[in-house]
């Protein structure tokens, strides 16, 4: 496979994946203001600062500092529409679509044929004057749209090295943000800012829940009402959980592995060794383990370790010198 | 033009009230009494059956079903980039076996003493040498390639894909408009439409026998993988421009037809002379390059040096035999419009038979009495620029303004070897479905041909890509200006139709 291809197979499985976890935090958190009868209530306040900092966003904020309601929900109209907006929701699926683009001759028409519904749906929605009252339900069709998208991708596309990296890119999206998620909740709900495993409020670990879609998983493992270190260790270590930390890291190892044996490559080895080495830390910590060095620090690894895997899959496939490949 | 209308189409067709038909124009659909042709009686019944609102809602999902595959071009406004369908017609052009089978032949007949010429030319140069082809003709052509010059090229096939524009006359003859043997396009769109259609309208191809054009992907292949001693163990890959380039579509299209890489000038890289793409697995051997980047951008060594498209050092590759280019480069010294006109000639020099299709008859503004002819009729005449396509740098005599005529009078005289005049030509008309109505409109047929090296192994899928000038009297078929397309039948069996009657 073209090395450009796989770099446009990388990022359509990121973008895809980025698309469906805004479009979850925006649900989430705009349904939770319908509950609130003060808006500077100072939980909805810190809501929104988790929302925007989990999003990488500056939030818009007044001037004594709180965040300003209406210019909030402004933002969140444009994290949805605003197709310049590289993190909104538009931008997100038209990048998608332009990486599916490059690659449309590897994917199969029914995968393609749905981004390209998605986008056009998308567009179509922009001038509708209703969009706060029918929210909900557009955010619902759409979190359903963009999940099919990996549905699509199971059922009819080939499982070969392309799937391999559209999945690395999903899993690795996914990974990063439910960390930056925790990250954020640690930093404005938490106690010390992330230095230890406890926040004020146990119940706005539901909100975490939901934005990753675990809020009814977490029901049936533990008692409803959520305690923080339970949330943490779930989201971050349960082996069964498709938006833990840990299942993503597994997946990531898992392919990374197949893609290696696909390619033939001979340049794979660092690239494994930090995959495995980040599941096998993942496997074998325990909730203590986080609350011994901290979740802003335990989380900062895991980011971190990210970041390196990321550079090494473009060193192992995609940028490599010529010469290596000719040594 | 005098519109002489001397021809009715029979009472009672409420849709086609406002069809035009007369002598002017051959007609694609109706003879001049009025009686469908025999290739039409079964659409026309089809129509008649289906009525306004089932047509309207076909043409409907037609276009959505264009959209929503991505089969777009981008059109670049002020306010946004928007994605546009090109536009589509529902009815489909009919072309009977007989006719077909007329056209093949002359296509076939006609490559063939393309490739031949080129071989020439680059080579021996015997017909210039004959003075059947005059010399200065040939060296002072812009797209003739001196780097090319007894170069061998692989099976001597210079053009593997040639798209022929033919249109046809009043007299119901198709003569040829000109032959695109750099890097012809369209092919997708008359495979798509073809998908579309049968999705759309199955109803309508029951009972017609339909020659099926499935096969061109794997065609194409099969040429391409010929052209180098590994055959099907060959690596072939599409080099396309880039994702900007209006004709994306097409390219994806077919790499993915063919299951062949699509690559970007950046993909490849050149080393000891052999060509390599970048892959996940490392550096992979290149044999055989479909290119659709035009040759001054393939390689900016030796062509433009300010090509981004194109490969550095590609060219010496090529030369010493290490990769495969289709097209060959410098076929365009065939396409030039004012070396068309000997095309005829050719034909006769080489195979020694006459032509099977025409020329559209042509007048060289090199040559002093035809060009004084031309300057006189500037107003009856299209005059082009020879190596021009796409429908651009041309003078439409009789619907151009007196600035129009005098600019092209002053640019001939300044250089007339570049110009040729033609006189204005008289498109058939097909039926169309427009607004509720069906109407006639002007048509041509770019058949697309598949050269293997010698005329057994020659492939044309039958049919083509039949264009559409989708404004009343307009003759402009160019998708850039207005125009569109529609799905292209070639029936099976001539008997059939005849015991019928």
């Amino acid at each position: 496979m073209l090395s450009r291809s796989a770099d446009s197979l990388y990022w359509l499985g990121r973008y895809m994946e980025r698309a469906e976890h805004t479009v979850r935090l925006l649900r989430v958190r705009l349904n939770f203001m319908v509950g609130q009868t003060r808006p500077r209530q100072a939980g909805n306040d810190k809501g929104w600062q988790q929302f925007f900092t989990a999003l990488r966003q500056p939030a818009p904020l007044t001037e004594k500092g709180y965040v300003d309601g209406e210019a909030a929900l402004k933002m969140a109209h444009d994290l949805t529409f605003n197709g310049d907006n590289p993190h909104s929701i538009s931008g997100c699926i038209s990048l998608a679509r332009q990486n599916a683009r490059f690659v449309r001759s590897q994917l199969s028409s029914q995968v393609w044929e749905h981004m390209n519904r998605l986008y056009l749906r998308l567009h179509s929605w922009q001038g509708h004057h209703n969009w706060h009252d029918e929210r909900d339900n557009f955010f619902r069709e759409l979190e359903s749209s963009v999940s099919l998208f990996q549905g699509l991708a199971v059922s009819s596309l080939l499982h070969d090295e392309g799937w391999h990296f559209i999945q690395v890119g999903s899993h690795l999206e996914r990974v990063q943000a439910v960390c930056s998620l925790l990250d954020a909740h640690f930093r404005y709900f938490g106690v010390d800012g992330g230095k230890r495993l406890a926040t004020e409020d146990p119940l706005s670990g539901i909100g975490v829940l939901r934005a990753c879609n675990s809020f009814e998983p977490y029901c049936r493992v533990y008692d409803p009402r959520p305690e923080i270190s339970q949330v943490t260790s779930f989201l971050l270590l349960s082996p069964d959980l498709p938006n833990s930390v840990r299942f993503n890291v597994t997946q990531i190892s898992q392919q990374l592995e197949q893609l290696a044996a696909a390619t033939e490559t001979r340049l794979a080895a660092d690239l494994n060794r930090m995959a495995g080495k980040l599941q096998a830390h993942l496997q074998y910590s325990q909730i203590e383990d986080v609350i011994e060095v901290g979740p802003a620090a335990y989380l900062g690894e895991v980011l971190s370790a990210c970041d390196q895997i990321h550079g090494a899959l473009y060193d192992t496939y995609i940028n490599y010198p010529a010469e290596e490949a000719f040594a | 033009m005098a519109t002489q209308k001397e021809a009715e189409i029979p009472p009672g067709l409420a849709l086609f009230s406002n069809y035009a038909l007369d002598t002017d124009y051959f007609d694609e659909m109706f003879q001049l009494d009025g009686r469908p042709r025999d290739a039409y009686r079964k659409l026309l019944q089809s129509i008649l059956e289906l009525q306004a609102t089932e047509l309207t809602q076909r043409q409907q999902a037609a276009d959505l079903t264009f959209l929503n595959r991505g089969i777009t071009f981008t059109v670049y406004g002020e306010e946004s980039t928007i994605e546009r369908i090109f536009p589509y017609d529902i009815l489909p052009r009919i072309i009977s076996a007989q006719e077909w089978n007329t056209i093949e032949r002359g296509l076939i007949q006609r490559i063939h003493a393309i490739n031949l010429f080129l071989r020439d030319v680059y080579h021996e140069g015997r017909i210039l040498q004959e003075q059947v082809v005059p010399f200065d003709l040939i060296y002072s052509c812009k797209n003739y390639q001196r780097e090319m010059r007894g170069l061998h090229v692989a099976n001597d096939v210079y053009t593997t894909i040639v798209g022929t524009d033919l249109v046809r006359l009043p007299d119901g003859e198709f003569a040829v408009l000109e032959d695109n043997l750099r890097v012809p396009s369209g092919v997708s769109y008359m495979l798509a439409n073809r998908e579309v259609m049968t999705q759309v309208f199955p109803g309508m191809f029951g009972g017609y026998g339909i020659r099926s054009i499935g096969h061109y992907g794997q065609a194409l292949l099969e040429r391409l993988q010929a052209l180098t001693p590994k055959g099907r163990d060959a690596t072939v890959v599409l080099l396309t421009p880039g994702i900007f380039n209006s004709a994306y579509f097409e390219h994806t299209f077919l790499a993915r037809m063919m299951g062949i890489e699509l690559v970007e000038g950046a993909d490849l890289l050149i080393r000891d002379g052999f060509v390599y793409m970048r892959t996940t697995g490392g550096l992979q051997r290149v044999d055989v390059i479909y290119r659709r980047v035009d040759e001054e951008f393939i390689d900016p060594l030796h062509f433009r040096t300010d090509s981004v498209l194109g490969i550095p050092g590609l060219f010496n590759a090529y030369r010493a035999g290490n990769v495969t280019l289709a097209n060959a480069m410098g076929t365009g010294i065939a396409d030039d419009k004012a070396v068309y006109a000997f095309v005829p000639e050719m034909i006769r020099f080489y195979l020694g038979e006459d032509p099977i299709l025409q020329n559209v008859e042509t007048y060289l503004c090199g040559r002093e009495s035809e060009r004084k002819y031309v300057l006189e009729n500037l107003d009856k005449l299209v005059v082009k620029a020879v190596g021009e396509s796409g429908g651009y740098g041309m003078l439409i005599g009789p619907f151009s303004t007196k600035g129009e005529r005098e600019k092209f009078r002053q640019q001939i005289q300044a250089d007339p070897r570049n110009y040729i005049a033609q006189p204005t030509l008289r498109l058939s008309r097909a039926p169309c479905y427009i607004d509720g109505n069906v109407v006639s409109r002007h048509v041509d047929l770019r058949p697309f041909i598949l050269y293997g090296g010698s005329p057994d192994e020659t492939v044309i899928v039958p049919g083509g890509l039949t264009r559409v000038a989708l404004r009343e009297g307009s003759l402009v078929v160019n998708s850039s200006q207005g125009g569109g397309s529609k799905d292209t039948w070639v029936l099976e069996h001539a008997e059939l139709q005849e015991r019928e009657n």
